[in-house]
């Protein structure tokens, strides 16, 4: 009698791990299903990533973390910075070689070849096509092959893009029928339309992109790439004084002289969306990401009365620049395979899935084909960022140079001094010499 | 036990007058050993970073590179002298910045300061008010005049329109830039001339404007021939502390223009800001700031010669 109730006790137990193990095996898995891949590996490691504020870093990856921990045991430290203080506090702690960072996101276009000059990027190639590091479900062929170019710095694979950015046109359609004007499809037609469109009397105009010194570079990139011109040559050497680039920056500071606002040499990408907001405007040109500020009607004027085009082609097609920012293992760091481990799960197909329904830009083809994604966002915007990604120039926001910042502004006065009315051509000699001397001094 | 004891006590006695010696030399170094933690400390935060920026000034090197400085002797130098064409235009930028700045701001703060010196009702609540620019943040302030500034959306040019003048481009012109951000400087910093010259005005003996008058004197030769030299001291003291801030004026610049349009607000501060954070190209700053340095340096020193004569 006395001893009854320790089986009992006993039932109870196994009663209660049995359910518990049932409840485990019955939650929802929180990434992908494991399948074989060792996800438990590197238990117990702690890794640290320096990140830039993004919507993406914020909204998607930071609640997401406690899944990461619990799937792989490796505990993350994400921290957050504004891009300026990010850049800078990244080069302090790599600088400093202490190899306490273990991964970090970086924007190849604008620190590509300067990272990897420094040696801080861990190629990743090897880490993809291992099946003992990377789950069989990644599949890496899943993002747009443009995309990987984003990620790849001189032929070296550095890490995986996460949110791709083309230029599109954006323009306003009721503004279109009321002046009975055409969408433009070339770039003579752009012109032609901004002229039509600008009334300044009214205080409305035509056409209206970035003039600010080095931000304008971004969006100066299409006019010289769709009348034939590159930024460098095959050697790496400036290519500003080529008549298809002269003309591009002529064409550039003479349509935002006449047809943009007054003051355009002080509109940034952030003046740019407050101008097409405020209806102020009634075609703009700059980064595809916009279109969620533009559609919300809280914060936008103009909503829903968008139109979205590609960058109107010039004699040698359509292209824009197509930049990402990517996420990296730390060559430095002491848990590399960790890293690559959170890298590849932050990533994956249910991440960026994750991503592409909070209206996120995708770089993966599943994600972007999902109905959650395509139901989302505008069926045209949709459509013009896909027609433009394959003509999509890698990078090419910039010169892909080791001394970005520098050499966006040099080419950047001379956006401004086109757009003053001084001559285009003298202009791009001037930066075409110092940034050939930039180019001497640090590569 | 008694051994070790007594052991300690025949050390006692050597000890006691080492504790004397000790004392002893302390007394006779006091002089060396009171300031000794207060100038150790300036030379760890004051000559120390001036002594490694002119030894980094010497050097080529970027923060972002995996190698050390490199020594290239005067390179620095000789490129920013000769070949640098940011350089130039970004000294007469800041000279020209500065002398407006501190003719502006030591003008409008005597004229200020010579109306409420007078009393009047209301005379606190004026002063007051007339301190409010100078203990706003900068920063905020700069944004605020970059929206009442804006070609489009702004408020002044609306002002300029509703009396009938063209506007202006403010900020956003090569040609205008200057001088909006001077008219900006001068209504952050005009208070703080006021303040001196207020100070100043008040501390002046009442004999010499007495016998002035007695004397027939107009109330404008009164100025010219008392206020002025009696205020000469304190002119140029309010001189030199805005020459000093305006030399080195960075924030309202930054925020409102980032040395743009092109390069045409560009000043000094700015350049090397531009130089050593975001192209870390930190040996290359350094030649800047040193010539920047001996630039404030002979400015300063400057005025204080002409402060000592005033006396």
């Amino acid at each position: 009698m006395l001893r009854s109730p320790r089986p009992v006790i006993a039932i109870i137990l196994i009663a209660l791990l049995g359910a518990s193990l049932l409840w485990i095996s019955a939650a929802p898995s929180p990434v992908t299903a494991q399948g074989t891949f060792d996800w438990k590996r590197f238990n117990g490691k702690q890794i640290r990533f320096l990140v830039n504020s993004h919507d993406w870093t914020n909204e998607i990856i930071r609640p997401a973390l406690p899944e990461f921990e619990q799937l792989t045991g490796i505990k993350v430290a994400w921290e957050i910075f504004p891009e300026d203080q990010f850049r800078q506090k990244l080069a302090v702690e790599m600088v400093s070689g202490s190899g306490s960072v273990d991964g970090f996101m970086s924007l190849t276009s604008w620190d590509g070849l300067r990272f990897l000059k420094a040696g801080w990027y861990e190629p990743i190639e090897k880490y993809v096509t291992n099946p003992a590091l990377t789950s069989p479900q990644f599949g890496f062929e899943d993002f747009f092959p443009n995309t990987r170019q984003i990620a790849t710095v001189n032929g070296q694979l550095i890490g995986v893009p996460l949110y791709p950015e083309v230029q599109l046109l954006y323009y306003r359609k009721d503004v279109f029928k009321a002046k009975n004007v055409a969408v433009p499809q070339t770039m003579e037609e752009w012109e032609e339309a901004a002229k039509k469109l600008t009334d300044k009397a009214n205080n409305f105009y035509g056409y209206v992109s970035r003039g600010k010194r080095s931000a304008a570079v971004y969006t100066l990139a299409p006019f010289i790439f769709n009348f034939g011109g590159q930024w460098l040559d095959k050697d790496g050497q400036p290519q500003l004084t080529s008549p298809a680039a002269v003309k591009g920056l002529e064409m550039y500071g003479r349509m935002l002289r006449e047809y943009g606002p007054p003051g355009v040499v002080n509109v940034h990408t952030y003046e740019v969306v407050d101008l097409m907001s405020q209806g102020r405007v009634a075609m703009a040109s700059d980064s595809s990401n916009w279109v969620s500020s533009f559609e919300n009607p809280t914060k936008s004027k103009v909503a829903g009365q968008l139109g979205y085009a590609r960058i109107p082609r010039g004699p040698a097609g359509s292209h824009t620049p197509l930049i990402s920012w990517a996420i990296s293992v730390s060559a430095q760091s002491k848990n590399k395979e960790a890293a690559w481990y959170f890298i590849q799960w932050a990533t994956s197909r249910d991440m960026v899935l994750r991503q592409a329904k909070a209206k996120i830009p995708v770089a993966r083809e599943s994600a972007w084909k999902s109905p959650e994604f395509q139901s989302s966002l505008p069926k045209e915007w949709l459509a013009m960022f896909q027609a433009t990604l394959p003509d999509g120039y890698p990078n090419q926001a910039n010169p892909v140079v080791v001394a970005v910042p520098e050499t966006r502004d040099a080419i950047g006065a001379a956006i401004v001094a086109a757009i003053e009315g001084q001559s285009a051509k003298d202009a791009a000699e001037k930066a075409q010499k110092t940034v050939a001397e930039i180019i001497k001094k640090t590569q | 036990m008694s051994t070790l004891t007594s052991g300690r006590l025949a050390a006692s006695v050597p000890t006691r007058t080492k504790r004397a010696a000790v004392e002893r030399w302390i007394d006779h170094n006091l002089r060396w050993l009171l300031p000794g933690p207060a100038v150790v400390t300036m030379i760890l935060l004051m000559v120390f970073p001036i002594v490694y920026t002119a030894y980094l000034s010497l050097h080529e090197w970027y923060a972002s590179s995996v190698l050390g400085p490199r020594f290239i002797g005067l390179q620095n130098y000789v490129q920013l002298f000769t070949r640098d064409e940011r350089f130039w235009p970004a000294l007469v930028t800041t000279l020209v910045f500065t002398v407006g700045s501190v003719a502006l701001t030591v003008t409008l703060g005597l004229g200020i300061a010579h109306l409420l010196i007078r009393t009047f009702p209301g005379r606190g609540l004026a002063r007051t008010m007339m301190l409010l620019p100078m203990i706003a943040t900068p920063v905020a302030m700069a944004l605020v005049w970059m929206t009442m500034m804006s070609p489009t959306i702004g408020v002044l040019n609306w002002l300029l329109t509703m009396v009938g003048l063209p506007p202006s481009a403010w900020v956003s012109s090569p040609k205008s830039v200057i001088a909006a951000l001077l008219l900006v400087e001068t209504w952050m910093w005009t208070p703080m001339t006021t303040l001196i010259c207020l100070a100043g005005l008040a501390a002046l003996p009442g004999e010499p404007f007495e016998s002035a008058r007695v004397d027939g004197a107009s109330s404008r030769q009164v100025f010219w021939h008392v206020t002025l030299p009696l205020l000469r001291a304190t002119l140029v003291v309010a001189a030199l502390f805005r020459t000093i801030d305006a030399l080195k004026v960075f924030d309202i610049v930054y925020v409102m223009t980032e040395g743009g349009p092109g390069f045409a607000s560009e000043t000094l501060n700015l350049y090397v800001f531009q130089t050593s954070f975001k192209y870390l190209n930190l040996g290359y700053a350094s030649a800047l700031i040193v010539v920047f340095f001996t630039l404030i340096g002979a400015a300063s020193l400057l005025l204080i010669r002409v402060r000592r004569t005033a006396w």
